[in-house]
């Protein structure tokens, strides 16, 4: 029934499972399982674990290893180790929905309108099928906090811009194919921008620094320029609990 | 009272190892990009080897000291001089205060290492590039007056052009062609190169399809290829997860030496196997705990018998 997992490594310290070749989020619950268990496992010699879409990487300090296992490879010390490991029903836990406010306007969405263009929609029709979908958080990567979330309608998919803008402002929201996402910060990007958050997604004078981790659920809700404004000032760094 | 940059250098900042740990943030680890020569700046002036140094490219600071001090020089060899002194890379040297540092030509490597016994005040910040008149405090070294370069060197990594590679995850994706053109030609870093990653222009590496790879996490030393068939080598800044398909990674022993390859310069690759690979780290980390003895010993003779 099970596949036998798939580890491989890139360089000496980065070990890969890859538990499947789909993007979604049912297989996706079985990445952050394989993620908590690996945490918990807390093997002196790994200094991260990062989820991704359809697996997990595992940072090692190889010097740390080999002081433990001299004489070992370690992509077969972690085949050893996950040698029982199953996925299992139990081990899941299903993240509540963080609400997300967006607003759609022109301003704040330098896209909406070619978008709904493309795909004979109204820029409401676009706005609707965007926030009527709870996304799946994937990972976080590309800068500090990103979140990759999915999957989006398809209706609403979009490839990437040919041409990728030089500066894409803090809190955009983006639409690539099938994935939606937010900039934390001024970046260049490529993505679809049909919206932009007042929320903050990273400060690095927290603990925890990112508003998203890899594995939360996330639903977005249409709010105008006026709350933009009203939330921007209050914006809580993070959800109120 | 501390060192105070007199002209501001291209990019100089304050490194360490970098941050492990953060990169399900999507934080980088960054840290130094030659992290050989950062650990054997601090070993020339006793520091524990993790301890945060100032990384220098051409045209570096001119670094005036306004306290004694011991510090040390390693990685490139920018023709440093303390005052009209000149001053040799891999070695340490105490100053009173009122020297300064001024770095003449780049004469070999492109990223030099200067280590402050006691270490740097981080409080101007990791990895921000320093302005003119920022000052960085240390704590003063007393010691009788007199520029003293000490009379001993830290060997070197020996400058190596030929890099070694292990094989990444989807190499078979290149065409048999690709692959072993990948190991016979030469690649020049091209001058958008930067502490991100080197782009690296040579023959196109063909694909044997157009198959695309879901992003996963990648790190320091990986070849990406990108879809115009050349190649980058992500360096210490690199993004946290990459798309691209990875058909090498950089050995950790070599970073370093390619680190001090500068815009410009052309490498060349060979295979190499893990175990190999492993057994050239430990190597490295053997020789690191070799010079840090070394050094202790050698500085507590000398500064006892000054």
């Amino acid at each position: 029934m099970h596949q036998p997992l798939r580890i491989y490594a890139c360089g000496e310290s980065v070990l890969t499972i890859q538990l499947t070749d789909i993007i979604s989020p049912e297989a996706h619950r079985e990445v952050m399982a394989l993620a908590t268990y690996l945490h918990d496992a807390a093997f002196p010699f790994v200094q991260d674990i990062i989820p991704a879409y359809t697996g997990v990487s595992v940072v090692i300090d190889p010097i740390a290893f080999l002081q433990q296992y001299p004489d070992q490879i370690p992509e077969q010390w972690l085949q050893v180790q996950l040698h029982t490991w199953r996925w299992s029903a139990e081990q899941l836990v299903e993240h509540p929905i963080k609400k997300i406010p967006v607003c759609y306007a022109p301003d704040f969405a330098p896209d909406i309108i070619a978008l709904a263009a493309a795909k004979n929609l109204s820029v409401d029709e676009v706005i609707q099928l965007h926030t009527q979908m709870v996304y799946h958080v994937y990972m976080i990567g590309f800068m500090p906090g990103f979140p990759y979330m999915g999957n989006v309608a398809e209706a609403i998919q979009m490839p990437r811009l040919s041409v990728p803008r030089t500066k894409v402002v803090a809190g955009s929201v983006g639409i690539a194919g099938q994935q939606t996402g937010i900039y934390p910060q001024d970046s260049p990007g490529g993505w679809n921008i049909i919206g932009r958050t007042p929320y903050r997604l990273f400060d690095a004078a927290q603990e925890q620094p990112c508003l998203l981790q890899a594995g939360d659920r996330v639903q977005f809700y249409a709010i105008d320029a006026d709350e933009f404004a009203l939330l921007s000032k209050a914006t809580p760094k993070f959800f109120p609990s | 009272m501390s060192a105070v940059i007199i002209k501001a250098g291209l990019l100089d900042q304050l490194v360490d190892l970098g941050r492990k740990g953060a990169q399900h943030w999507g934080i980088t680890p960054g840290g130094a990009m030659d992290t050989y020569s950062m650990q054997v700046a601090n070993c020339l002036v006793g520091n524990p080897r993790v301890t945060a140094v100032l990384e220098l490219h051409f045209p570096a600071a001119a670094i005036r000291f306004d306290k004694p001090a011991l510090i040390a020089i390693a990685g490139a060899d920018f023709g440093a001089k303390l005052n009209d002194i000149d001053w040799f890379t891999n070695t340490a040297a105490l100053i009173p205060a009122g020297t300064t540092l001024r770095f003449t030509k780049q004469l070999k490597g492109a990223r030099a290492y200067l280590a402050v016994k006691g270490g740097w005040s981080i409080a101007a910040g990791l990895q921000k590039p320093l302005q003119k008149g920022v000052s960085i405090a240390y704590s003063p070294f007393q010691h009788a007056s007199g520029i003293k370069p000490l009379p001993w060197r830290a060997s070197a990594l020996l400058p190596r052009y030929t890099l070694r590679l292990l094989r990444g995850p989807e190499l078979d994706w290149l065409t048999p062609d690709a692959q072993q053109a990948l190991v016979q030609h030469a690649f020049t870093i091209a001058p958008s190169s930067n502490r991100m990653g080197y782009r690296l222009q040579g023959i196109v590496l063909e694909k044997l399809h157009q198959q695309e790879l879901i992003s996963t996490a990648v790190s320091r030393g990986v070849l990406q290829l990108l879809p115009d068939g050349q190649m980058i080598l992500l360096m210490a800044d690199h993004q946290t997860t990459g798309g691209y398909p990875r058909p090498a990674v950089l050995i950790q022993a070599d970073q370093p030496l390619a680190a001090q390859c500068g815009n410009g310069e052309t490498i060349q690759f060979e295979w190499m196997d893990m175990p190999e690979a492993l057994q050239a780290l430990q190597e490295q980390e053997r020789d690191l705990r070799i010079l840090q003895q070394a050094c202790n010993f050698r500085l507590q003779e000398y500064l006892c018998s000054i």
